[in-house]
């Protein structure tokens, strides 16, 4: 026993010791990557004076300071309007979203001080409405664009790289997926599951997946012949590292362009999902006030006008925060 | 006993010789029908042997399409060999090429331009073999050891962050030779590394080129189609004609006292000062035949000039004839039994 109790104590002191080192690693990469935030020069020593003035000019932060076009900062503050309206909604509307979602007096009442933007064809206000609809269309375009981003981009890139057989397996299956319409699938992918906002959610995730795989294929098959790839062989790169950390950041302007124009896209094929029955009634969304409002365009134009104009903002801000994204990423476009 | 005197035998061969090349083969496939069948081979490399020493300038030299930059590739295993044995020092690498190697062999490709990343930093270009050969963790430590490296092929610390649309052409190429001394290599491969620049820039780079080689007493594998450019940084000279080497020897012998009819032609060809020499241009006639389908026994015998005198071109192989020590050529005995 004190054999054991002799050779376990100094085990665990070195433990207790490498528990420490590692705390402190931690603190001082923490600490010196603020530092290399804040202090540019921070990582070169040896340097003189006009050097160190260069590296403050160009230093990592170059990338934030591309963001700081004028367009991008207007795409960057309507994304944060919209997800603010998304986050504090019961604060911005008057109304409970109980209240807006049930059955009232005034059926496509005019504005009225009660009501500043007026009512839909159940009496429910359309500017709570149009706050509370900002969460859903959020809730349900960004992740589903994100799932077929993701798995996309994946399959595409892996594709493309090795070609033969695996490229045939994967972009049959794709084709198989893009013989269908959107819509019907999404319709026979909810009528399968449930009538849930995840699974809708899921649906258009999967939809989308062929889009961005087929249009990163084309890419990836361009610039794997390409002399840096051999270069990066003959470096050691892995096939892993030659594919995602090589091609992949030279590939990737065509998927975010259309990444954000799809974000519209969603929001709006949601409000077609509704309109047959397929979504969940309950829920409060733009694109099902656009669908209710469609017949009553001249009689009250305010129940599509606004929800419209909702999707269009938010559409407007994805795109040119995509834009200045995509030059921002690019270090040809310099004058910036 | 025989296996003793083996040993030795290769161990006197390889007393300075860095890479040795026996009978290398290396046929791309050519898939065509109906079910992406296999319906022939482009015989790129055909049968070739050669020793590169240490500290040398081994130049590769024939017209495009004649297989030099599959050799390059081939020896670093960017294409599979299809036969044939290649050493690094003792250890064969053609079938098992481990990280060790590409430490040692590196490689300069011939358009500077593409053969950066557009989308990475100059210290992550260069830093790369430093972080996947070398191990390197810490970025301060890469920084430090990039600027060594730019210092050496003389470019200055504010390249450091900077793209690769940011630099002129020798400037490019300049970075790629940073990139290819990065893990202090023995050999460097150096697909014609001048042909996409300018005339004043070659010289440059050539001449930086020649410091490294004796500052870091490197191999170089030479391959180019300009054979002034040889002439200026070579030590020796293999001509090839259709994935076979036709000549090799020194520098002198080769430029001085051509002896292949090829070589002769080739050696003609190209552009002098002096205007009175252009009389002695051998012409040859006809196109560079196919490599899927290559003529019987000699490759080059529909286009030579010299065959009338010759035995049995185009029935047999060409035979390896020393005419000294280090200057052989692959060619038919004469008629009249001349000697070369």
């Amino acid at each position: 026993m004190e054999h054991e109790s002799l050779t376990q104590e100094p085990e665990k002191k070195t433990k207790s010791k490498e528990s420490d080192n590692v705390i402190k690693n931690i603190f001082s990469w923490i600490i010196n990557n603020i530092k290399f935030l804040l202090i540019p020069a921070s990582r070169l020593d040896d340097l003189t004076f006009r050097e160190r003035e260069y590296e403050m000019k160009i230093s990592k932060r170059k990338f934030i300071r591309r963001l700081k076009s004028t367009l991008t900062i207007l795409g960057i503050s309507i994304i944060f309007f919209i997800v603010t309206l998304a986050v504090f909604a019961p604060w911005f509307s008057q109304y409970s979203f109980e209240h807006l979602a049930g059955i009232h007096t005034g059926m496509w009442d005019p504005p009225s001080p009660e009501h500043p933007l007026g009512q839909t064809n159940l009496g429910r206000d359309i500017l709570g409405r149009m706050i509370y609809g900002s969460r859903a269309s959020l809730t349900i375009a960004l992740p589903a664009i994100f799932f077929s981003l993701v798995f996309g981009v994946i399959f595409g890139v892996i594709a493309g790289f090795y070609g033969g057989w695996p490229e045939s397996i994967i972009m049959r299956i794709m084709d198989i997926f893009l013989a269908f319409p959107g819509l019907i699938l999404a319709m026979v992918f909810i009528y399968i599951w449930e009538q849930r906002i995840e699974y809708i959610m899921l649906a258009y995730g999967i939809i989308g997946i062929p889009y961005y795989s087929r249009l990163i294929r084309g890419s990836v098959i361009q610039a794997r012949e390409l002399p840096y790839v051999q270069a990066a062989k003959v470096a050691g790169a892995s096939n892993w590292r030659i594919m995602f950390k090589h091609i992949l950041p030279n590939c990737i302007q065509p998927v975010i362009i259309s990444f954000t124009f799809d974000i519209g896209g969603i929001i709006l094929s949601l409000a077609g999902l509704s309109f047959l029955g397929f979504s969940d009634p309950q829920l409060i969304e733009w694109g099902n006030d656009i669908a209710e409002a469609r017949g009553h365009l001249y009689d009250a134009p305010w129940g599509a006008m606004w929800p419209g104009i909702m999707i269009l903002i938010t559409v407007l801000g994805f795109m040119l925060f995509g834009d200045g994204l995509r030059d921002a990423l690019d270090p040809r476009l310099r004058n910036l | 006993m025989t296996v003793i005197n083996e040993k030795t035998k290769i161990s006197e061969r390889k007393k300075d010789v860095v890479i040795t090349v026996r009978n290398l083969k290396t046929y791309y496939t050519i898939l065509g029908g109906l079910f992406q069948r296999k319906i022939g081979y482009v015989k790129a490399v055909d049968d070739v042997s050669f020793d590169l020493y240490r500290g040398e300038t081994l130049g590769l030299v024939g017209e495009s399409g004649c297989g030099k930059t599959t050799i390059g590739n081939t020896i670093l295993n960017l294409v599979p060999a299809t036969s044939g044995e290649i050493y690094f020092e003792d250890d064969r690498i053609d079938n098992n090429f481990t990280q060790d190697f590409r430490k040692k062999i590196q490689m300069v490709f011939q358009d500077p331009d593409s053969s950066l990343n557009p989308r990475w930093k100059i210290v992550n270009i260069i830093g790369e073999p430093l972080r996947i050969l070398e191990g390197m963790k810490k970025r301060r430590e890469i920084r430090k050891r990039v600027l060594e490296l730019l210092e050496t092929v003389s470019m200055k610390v504010e390249h450091l962050d900077r793209y690769p649309h940011e630099f002129s052409g020798g400037q490019k190429q300049r970075i790629v030779i940073a990139r290819a001394l990065a893990c202090n290599p023995e050999v460097i491969i150096l697909d014609e590394p001048t042909s996409a620049l300018d005339v004043s820039v070659q010289a440059q780079i050539l001449n930086l080129l020649k410091d490294l080689q004796i500052q870091f007493n490197l191999a170089l594998l030479f391959i180019t189609h300009d054979l002034s450019v040889i002439q200026h940084i070579g030590n020796r000279i293999e001509v090839m004609y259709l994935g076979k080497f036709v000549e090799e020897g020194t520098i002198d012998d080769v430029f001085y006292h051509p002896t292949h009819p090829y070589t002769k032609a080739l050696l003609s060809a190209r552009p002098t000062f002096d205007p009175t020499t252009r009389s002695n241009r051998i012409i040859l006639e006809g196109e560079v035949p196919s490599a899927i389908n290559p003529p019987s026994g000699c490759y080059f015998h529909p286009r030579c000039p010299e065959m009338e005198d010759r035995i049995g071109c185009n029935i047999e192989e060409p035979k390896k004839i020393s005419i000294s020590e280090t200057h052989h050529i692959w060619c038919q005995p004469f008629k009249n039994g001349k000697k070369f």
